[in-house]
Formats: C-alpha cells, structure tokens, sequence
C-alpha cells in the first residue's frame, strides 16, 4: 500500500510504482525542494481557491430555493473551479510527497481547461482514471477497431461506468453519459476538424459544456438539478450575487481565478531550477496559504468517490 | 554548511512528529496542557477573533481575600461554571468551600453536615441559564460528586494540533495579521465573535445572534421565565430537604445586558428571573449589583467579569456569607 495517493489518486499502475518501491532511494536535496514546493501549491489551490470557492457554491447548491439565476451561474463557474483546485491540489500534494522520498508519480491534470473539445478534456482531465478506463475498458471491449455501433457502444459503457464510479446516484450517471454522448457526437461528425472556430472559441465552448455537465456532477439530487436550471433561466438583471462576500472578496476571488490559469499556462511542466527560487516561492505560497486560506475542515471533494 | 542544514532538517521533522504524536493522542496531548500556557490568557474574545485589538493578558490567578480559613462552621458549596475560575477557599469567609462546575453537577450531595451551616450558591452566566435552569432537577438521590476547577478539553485530532501549534508566538501574531487582513479587506470575522460595531467592541456571537437562544436578543416569553421559575421552586424545596439551610441564585449578566449602547431588545432574563415574585430561591441579583455600580465589571477581550466585577460580586457574597455565620 502506497499512502500519499491512496485516496484520491493519480491512480497508480503497478508497473510504475512497485519498482521504484524495490529500489534504494537516495536523499535528493533537488527533489526535496521541488517536492516541498509542489504540495505548497497545492495547499495553496485547496485552502484559498478550492475551499473559498466552496463558500458560495455551498451557500448556493444547499440553497437553491432561495439562490437567484446570476448567483447560481457564478455559483456553476466556481463549482468548476472548485473541483479542478480540489482534485488537481491533492494530486500536487500527492506527486509532491512522493517526490520528496524519491518516488515519481505520473500527472493527473495537464491544463484540462484549455482543451478545445471533450476528447482532448478527457485526455486532460484526471488522466490516471480516464486511461485506466481506456487500457481496462474501453480496448479490450473493442475500442475503435471495432464497428460504427460498437463503438458507440463501447464509449456509453466507459462514461456511464465512469460517472457509476463517482457514486450510486443518477446524477453522476447522467454527468457520464452526457460527456460520452457528445464525445460520440464530436467522434462522429468530426466536430473538432469541422468547426470553422478559432482555439479560443474552442477552448470557451467546451468549457462551457464542461460547466453545464458539472451541474448533475454537484447537484445534492435530481430535483436540485432541475432546480438548478430553473434558476439559470429565471436570471434578471436586477439579480444580486455576493452572497458570502464583500466586493473585494469577490474581486480577489476572481483574481485567483486569473492568475491561477496565466500561472497554470505559462508554467505548466516547466521547472523551477534555481533552489533559491523554489525556496522563495514554496515559502511565499506557505504565507498565502495561511493568511488567505479558509480552514473550516473542508475535505477533497474526491475523498468521497 | 550541508551537515547544519541536515541536522535543521532532522530536527524540524522531529519536532513534527512530535507535534503529530501529542495531537494524536490524547494521553500526551492531556500532559502537553498541563505545561502549556493558557490559550485564553489573552481573553476569549481574543481568542475566537483573533484580532489585535483585543489582545492583551488577563488579570487571572487565585483571587484571594482571606488567609485564613473562617472558623464559622459555614459550608459553602457552589455550582457555578468559568466565572468562578479565579475562585477558591481563599476568596470566601467559610470553613469549607466545594466547588461543583455545571458539567459535573453529581447526582447527590452526601457529605452534608448536619451541624454545619450549609449554603448553595447557584450560579451561571446569563447566556447558558435559559437551558440550565429550565429543567433544574440539580441534585438526586445516588453517586458523590467531583470537584473539578480546570478547564475541561475536549478535541478533535485536528483541533488538538491548531491548539498545539497556534498557542505561541511568533504564530499568535501571524493569526492576528490574518485576522486584520481579512476584517480589513473581506469584512469578515471568526464565525464564533460578531464584527466589531462602531464601539469597537466585540462580542461572542451566541451573545448578540438573535436567533440563539444563548443570545441577550433572543425572544423569551413570559410563560417561559415562568416555567423556570416553577422549575427552581422544585429545586429548592428538594436541595433544602437534603440538607441545605440557604441557597442563593445569581445569574451573571451578559456585558451586553450592562452596556447603555446595547440595552435596546435585550431580553432581561437574568434581571426577569431572580426579580419574579413567584421565585422562592434566595438570589444575588449581580445585574443589579453591577447596574448600579459605575465601574466596568467585564473585560473588553474576554466575556467574563474582571478583578472590579469579581470584587464587587465577592464582597457582596462574603456581607452575607459573614451574617449568616454570626446568626
């Protein structure tokens, strides 16, 4: 048993892991300071991002009745946000500690809010569960060598699978099957050749549909789904939105959003190479964290699946 | 210069497991209290807000008046809770003196002395005595009871290693900084204090939620002051019946209750409780004692009353306490 992935993931092949168990492993000052560094970031997206964001989409999602259209879309935004800095903060702390001890982990996320259609998100998002279910489902069912029909077969099984896996509830089997119903949709039409858009446009529709899937996704049940988009859709323009924040909190909530996709985009896999720099910058996300961090025991979302 | 670092290291990842071990168990975590300083030295105010404003040491230790115990055959037994912290032997002109916290309140009294002159003294803070006294069947029949004078605590893992770690300095400072931040930028406060009002005070939250029913706020019914009064006309025949000559009541107001500036909707319990005319009880009407007293009887950082309250309250009880020891 491997602990610091255990609960949440990356989901670890035996093949990558258990020979970096057997073999001897050596103090590295190196991995050290970029492990250290790699859970402080992750630390940091869980308590001031993920758990700030939880703030309001608690307040909303556990209060529908009384939520407005504008607070229970800003509320779907942030649950997007929330769950991404939630899951992708605890693989940071996971790779991170492992690192620390010499064990390397593979990636779970690679920039998931960036991809231009629901393939790509899949091949983004989660990568350890989604290719677990490609390589243990999805191919020995036939995967895409098989049928026109078998194919779409074979995608229904993987996501309603992969939606049954977050829980017994017909709201994650819903999620499921919506993103295997559009990923056949893109698969059959060739969507991604064939849309004439730009890769923002790409990029914002996809996340878009991203967003609305994860409504079933946080939703306590069906009704409150449904209710959900009652809201959207009774939206006006006199709708208040700050709910548990001031102006500024909100400001600030949406700044972390930013710079978190700048950071993530600019940064993603390169490293930091001088150890002062890393040192700075795990002890500066260490200070953010505790000043600007919301400690009200607020598990992984994960933790639960 | 490598070895200092490795020896740093070694060292901080010792004293991490330590930390983890004291919190994890509460065995040590009991042991690591008794040598810890106090986190309310500050105030519980302080303590809950985190805000820098608030911060300074209570005047706390054993509040003696007397050196010598009293030669007055007088028994005095309490009932009281974190308002008679700073209390012992030493503050009342008794002979003997037993303290009985509410959390511990015994399910009889058998040490009782009939030759003694046995006094009860029942006391609670204004915000808890709703829920105290309305089902006051304080003493039956059965075990003896303990004494208990310390805070008693009561944590999670998770609780136990914030109480470990933010319990000094320099991190008492860096929660205090967070605290201004976010009152500062995001007017917010801890959950368990109100925000400071254009008084510049602070107050537990149950105090001034109105929908709690510890608050100084909250709507109590006549039928309700009722129901407790009956309650402790029950109480006191039955405490008399086994073997207490005189039993007092004072309830300990609310700061709020005391305060011009905060006097509109406050409901009075304490006051409509020990002045009802159907209360058989004896009482220590402290919100008259201290209403009538232009000194400040509470700290600003803390819920509870201070050295000038406890003197006020103190001297009141020891006038009575000598009377019944000359009759």
């Amino acid at each position: 048993m491997y602990f610091p992935q255990l609960v949440a993931g990356p989901i670890e092949r035996p093949q990558n892991l258990i020979h970096q168990l057997k073999s001897k492993i050596y103090f590295n000052y190196d991995n050290f300071l970029n492990g250290i560094f790699r859970m402080s970031v992750g630390f940091f997206k869980k308590v001031v991002i993920a758990d700030r964001l939880a703030l309001y989409t608690d307040n909303v999602f556990n209060n529908l009745n009384s939520a407005n259209g504008l607070e229970t879309i800003i509320a779907t935004f942030f649950f997007s946000i929330q769950i991404y800095c939630d899951f992708s903060g605890y693989t940071d702390i996971a790779i991170g500690a492992s690192k620390i001890i010499g064990i390397k982990l593979m990636e779970n996320f690679n920039l998931p809010y960036f991809s231009k259609s629901i393939g790509e998100f899949w091949k983004r998002w989660h990568i350890s569960l989604s290719s677990w279910f490609k390589d243990y489902l999805y191919i020995p069912l036939g995967g895409n060598k098989s049928g026109k029909f078998k194919i779409i077969f074979n995608i229904i099984i993987v996501f309603s699978l992969s939606g049954f896996w977050h829980g017994a509830k017909w709201n994650f089997i819903i999620w499921g099957l919506l993103h295997g119903i559009v990923l056949i949709f893109e698969k059959s039409t060739r969507l991604h050749n064939n849309l004439k858009f730009n890769k923002i446009t790409k990029i914002i529709l996809t996340f878009t549909f991203v967003n609305f899937a994860w409504i079933f996704f946080r939703a306590n049940n069906l009704n409150d789904t449904l209710l959900t988009f009652k809201n959207i859709a009774s939206i006006k323009l006199t709708d208040t939105y700050l709910l548990c924040f001031n102006n500024i909190e909100f400001i600030f909530t949406f700044l972390l959003i930013i710079g978190l996709f700048i950071t993530e985009y600019l940064f993603n896999n390169k490293k930091v190479k001088s150890r002062l720099h890393l040192i700075s910058l795990t002890i500066f996300f260490v200070i953010c964290s505790y000043l600007f961090g919301e400690f009200y025991s607020k598990q992984f979302i994960y933790f639960q699946f | 210069m490598k070895g200092i670092f490795k020896i740093l290291g070694l060292l901080f990842g010792l004293f991490l497991i330590l930390i983890l071990a004291v919190s994890s168990n509460s065995k040590w975590f009991n042991y690591f209290i008794d040598f810890a300083p106090n986190p309310y030295r500050y105030g519980d105010v302080f303590y809950y807000s985190s805000l820098p404003k608030y911060k300074s040491k209570l005047n706390r230790g054993k509040f003696c008046l007397y050196k010598q115990r009293a030669n007055n055959n007088i028994n005095l037994t309490v009932i009281g809770d974190s308002y008679f912290r700073d209390f012992d032997s030493c503050s009342f002109n008794v002979q003997n003196y037993n303290f009985i916290h509410w959390d511990n309140v015994p399910d009889t009294i058998n040490y009782l002395n009939k030759n003694d002159i046995n006094i009860l003294i029942i006391e609670t803070t204004e915000r808890y005595s709703l829920w105290r006294l309305v089902n006051s069947n304080l003493i039956v029949e059965g075990k003896k009871h303990t004494h208990i004078d310390s805070v008693k605590v009561d944590l999670n893992s998770e609780d136990k290693l914030q109480y470990i770690v933010t319990n000094y300095e320099p991190f008492i400072s860096l929660k205090s900084l967070k605290a201004q931040i976010y009152l500062n930028l995001f007017d917010k406060v801890d959950g368990r204090v109100s925000k400071p009002d254009i008084y510049n005070n602070v107050f537990l939250k149950e105090v001034t939620d109105t929908n709690s029913i510890y608050s100084a706020y909250y709507n109590i019914s006549d039928t309700y002051i009722d129901n407790i009064v009956e309650s402790l006309n029950l109480s006191d025949k039955k405490l008399k019946s086994i073997g207490f000559d005189y039993i007092y009541l004072s309830i300990v107001p609310n700061s709020v209750g005391l305060n011009k500036y905060y006097k509109k909707n406050y409901n009075y319990v304490a006051n409509r409780i020990m002045q009802d005319k159907k209360l058989q009880m004896q009482t220590i009407n402290t919100y008259k004692l201290f209403n009538n007293s232009d000194l400040c009887a509470y700290y600003y950082n803390d819920s509870h009353w201070n050295r000038t309250g406890q003197i006020l309250w103190l001297t009141y009880v020891n006038e009575i306490l000598n009377k019944k020891g000359k009759n």
